[in-house]
């Protein structure tokens, strides 16, 4: 009997279906890998089964009887412990405090007996091997990794049947990951079910017993490690073909001039000499593992970070760009359609006509008022162009579809007449059909003679829509993928940057 | 290898405020002819009500909120009091406990509507400051009523031969340590810092705030007793000042209005900070025109002192 499993649970949120009659179990002393493309429900499912989230409707068995969890904490409680990516601590408490939140040990006049505490969380981060973490140190004053690790220790002190890492691993280096992995198999000896979410293929491989595939919110397969090989499991991932989305790709490589330059650019510990060239008419790719410098690079770029090293190049001409109004005016103009259009690309409340005429009011005002009647033909050309579907140019933006939303950030620096765009993730949480839109829009200004940098998370838009892809790795750029070199199966291992010896060290 | 950071890091917005006030108070008692162990307790007992009050408006900055509705509460509480007070110990022991039963209902209504009720808490504790100040009224129209002798004079005199004010502190910072040591303590830390973090480590964050803001009612209440005690008149609308005063005190103190980070230490300080510096104002004659200016400004010179360390930070999107 599994330990955990799930049956028939539908979740939506508005009118995205994230998943779908899912089906999921794992059993005791197996480490279950947990697998599918951004936005296959995975976890959506995972919060479901940690009390974060009410599913629509289906039913959560714990050793067979049905539980519903109202709240993390009765989850925790029945033994079902999640580790998410960075969200669950406190950054303001201890480490001993966040490991200990809840469940602090007490005095007999019932305070919290600190001492104690921070003994008792020395002693278990000194068996986890972790003792060069300070259980006294307030959480945001550790480094990314370290925290993460105080995650997995708070994990291990609830004691969980359950142990769900969910990008647990994401921030961690070569030798933390190995670190985990005995913690893990320590876990499974004892008799915990652990699912585990994780990109990195080969860690799956390494320390999972079973796995799932989920696509689109369904269960697809569920099989033992080792009974189907890589490619079998990305296809069940991929499941279909999106050749045809993406609009053809120009023969001819652009020979365009250069619009965009950097000579060793660099920001804090996050990006490292990164040189690189964007030619008109180019789409270029940045892929990576999450968190790597991607987001930086473009936000960098676009003067949201103080402090950046190194030379940038617009059209041959240094340009010092210090903020974002900086990067709009310098010399051909820079365009950013930030990670989150909801908060740092539009004002929701506002009409579409006010979000798109936004970044060029400057330019139409005339001794500071706004000729309406301008403003007005400009929104109504945009609309038109980018087959923008709202009921009219005055209905406020937060109204619209995600997609069409995206659109009108596009529009917005359309009117700007922006030479390079900064794209980042610009098709998250769109579905396929306006994706298809976007990238059609996109070859299209590039054809027009703009260069595009593209940051996707979704590996087939890299593939199939650039011309070029820079692959980064701890705030650097490892490697340039173009033309037959540019496959998934070669940004994956260029994502992963270990050279043979590294594979061999780690997952022996 | 990481370097911790020192004593003197870690608790700078603190030993600021009393750097700032030990500034004030040598210039202060450098410009009295003379100085007396009588005039500290005048200058301590100055300062108490506030002290009190800022008590709770610290729990609720520590969540991330704010209360609007100290001012007006300690004017209820204070009406309330000064009305129903008589010669009998009995009878002004009841009206004690009425009186903190009222500033907690208050505040846990303030508390309920913003937790349950998903209201903001700057909205929310403006309107009900606006609800307690018509309460006051209707309980006091016009100023007056009796407060007996002997409650003044063990609230602002001295109980067996130790300061009255010195012993009410010491009880604050007594509570307040061991609060910052109870699971609610640490979570009014926890949902101010990261709610969601707090909610997913299993901390109900709405139950928290219920508590932080029926608290800083209680602490209001508490602020508006020794306020009877020590004005010995009642009044509707004499508690005006100690709303803005006390999320000054708490600035002033180190704690983030962001929530999340500082402490009633530091509070206390700037509690005292205020009453000195209208203390040496006064002193020196400073019309209240220009007094509310100066205050005004060591207030903006101070905050702006304490967020020095914002100019740091190299990510824009962070600072916003």
């Amino acid at each position: 009997m599994a330990l955990l499993e799930a049956r028939d649970v539908s979740k939506r949120f508005g009118g995205v279906v994230a998943l779908d009659g899912a089906e999921f179990h794992c059993e005791a002393g197996q480490i279950h890998a947990l697998l599918g493309e951004n936005g296959a429900g995975k976890s959506t499912l995972v919060k479901i089964l940690s009390g974060v989230l009410e599913p629509d409707s289906g039913t959560i068995l714990l050793n067979g009887q049905p539980v519903s969890f109202r709240s993390p904490a009765e989850a925790a409680r029945a033994g079902i412990v999640p580790v998410f990516q960075e969200l669950s601590l406190v950054p303001d408490l201890t480490v001993a405090q966040n490991i200990f939140i809840g469940r602090e040990p007490r005095n007999r006049w019932g305070l919290i007996d600190v001492a104690e505490m921070n003994r008792k969380a020395a002693e278990l981060l000194h068996s986890l091997d972790f003792q060069h973490i300070e259980p006294d140190i307030p959480a945001r004053e550790l480094p990314l990794a370290e925290r993460q690790l105080v995650e997995i220790a708070k994990a291990v002190a609830r004691e969980p049947k359950v142990l769900i890492l969910d990008e647990g691993t994401s921030a961690l280096g070569a030798h933390e990951v190995q670190q985990t992995f005995a913690i893990l198999r320590r876990l499974r000896e004892q008799g915990c079910a652990v699912v585990f979410i994780s990109h990195r293929m080969e860690e799956i491989q390494t320390i999972c017993d079973s796995a799932t595939v989920f696509r689109d919110g369904r269960h697809v397969a569920t099989f033992a490690m080792g009974e189907k090989s890589h490619d079998e499991i990305v296809s069940l991932m991929i499941g279909r073909k999106l050749a045809d989305v993406f609009p053809p790709r120009p023969a001819r490589p652009p020979e365009g001039r250069v619009l965009l330059e950097t000579r060793e650019f660099g920001w804090e510990d996050r990006l490292k000499e990164i040189s690189f060239s964007l030619h008109a008419g180019e789409i270029l790719g940045v892929a990576g593992l999450e968190g790597q410098g991607q987001g930086d690079l473009l936000l960098a770029l676009f003067g949201a970070y103080a402090g950046t090293r190194g030379q940038v190049l617009l059209d041959g001409k240094p340009a010092r760009i210090n903020s974002p109004t900086a990067a709009m005016r310098a010399g051909i103009g820079l365009a950013l359609v930030p990670e989150d259009r909801k908060t740092q690309g539009l004002i929701l409340p506002m009409s579409v006509r006010e979000n798109i005429s936004l970044p060029t009011l400057r330019r139409i005002a005339r001794v500071g008022f706004i000729p309406s009647s301008e403003e007005r033909s400009r929104a109504a050309e945009m609309i038109s162009k980018l087959a923008i579907k709202a009921g009219s140019a005055e209905v406020p933006v937060g109204t619209l579809s995600g997609g069409n939303q995206q659109k009108v950030v596009i529009a917005k620096w359309l009117l700007s007449q922006a030479k390079v765009y900064l794209l980042y993730d610009p098709t998250r949480g769109i579905d396929v059909g306006t994706k298809q839109e976007i990238y059609r829009l996109m070859r299209q200004l590039a054809d027009e003679g703009l260069g595009l940098l593209f940051f996707s998370t979704d590996l087939s838009e890299l593939v199939n829509l650039c011309d070029r892809t820079l692959v980064m790795y701890e705030g650097r750029i490892v490697s340039t993928l173009a033309g037959a070199e540019l496959t998934e199966s070669n940004l994956v291992s260029a994502a992963l940057n270990l050279s043979p010896q590294e594979k061999a060290q780690i997952y022996v | 290898m990481r370097r911790r950071r020192s004593f003197f890091g870690r608790n700078a917005p603190v030993l600021l405020a009393y750097l700032a006030f030990v500034i004030l108070m040598g210039t202060y008692i450098g410009l009295l002819p003379r100085f007396s162990g009588a005039q500290a307790i005048s200058i301590a007992n100055q300062g108490m009500t506030l002290a009190i009050a800022s008590l709770g408006q610290t729990l609720v900055i520590l969540t991330g909120g704010v209360d609007l509705s100290v001012g007006p509460l300690i004017a209820l509480t204070n009406s309330v009091a000064a009305s129903l007070m008589s010669d009998d110990p009995v009878r002004v022991a009841l009206v004690v406990l009425l009186v903190l039963i009222v500033g907690m209902a208050c505040g846990a209504l303030n508390g309920i509507l913003i937790a349950y009720g998903r209201l903001q808490p700057i909205v929310v504790t403006l309107a009900t400051s606006s609800i307690y100040t018509g309460c006051a009224l209707f309980v006091r129209p016009r100023p007056g009523g009796y407060v007996p002798e002997w409650f003044t004079d063990a609230l602002t005199t001295s109980v067996a031969g130790i300061p009255s004010a010195l012993i009410l502190l010491a009880v604050l910072v007594a509570l307040w340590l061991a609060f910052r040591r109870t699971r609610l303590g640490v979570s009014l830390y926890a949902i101010g810092s990261s709610e969601g973090a707090a909610f997913m480590s299993g901390i109900s964050p709405a139950r928290a705030k219920v508590a932080a803001y029926t608290l800083a009612g209680l602490s209001s209440a508490v602020a508006g007793l020794f306020f009877t005690a020590q004005t010995a008149t009642g009044s509707a609308l004499s508690g005006n000042v100690f709303t803005l005063n006390s999320v000054a005190a708490v600035v002033l103190g180190g704690t983030s209005l962001a929530g999340g980070r500082g402490g009633y230490i530091g509070t206390i300080a700037g509690a005292y900070v205020i009453s000195v510096i209208v203390s040496v104002l006064f002193f020196l004659q400073v019309s209240p025109f220009y007094q509310s200016m100066f205050q005004g400004g060591i207030l903006l010179l101070a905050v702006a002192i304490g967020s020095l360390q914002l100019l740091r930070v190299k990510n824009r999107l962070e600072v916003l």
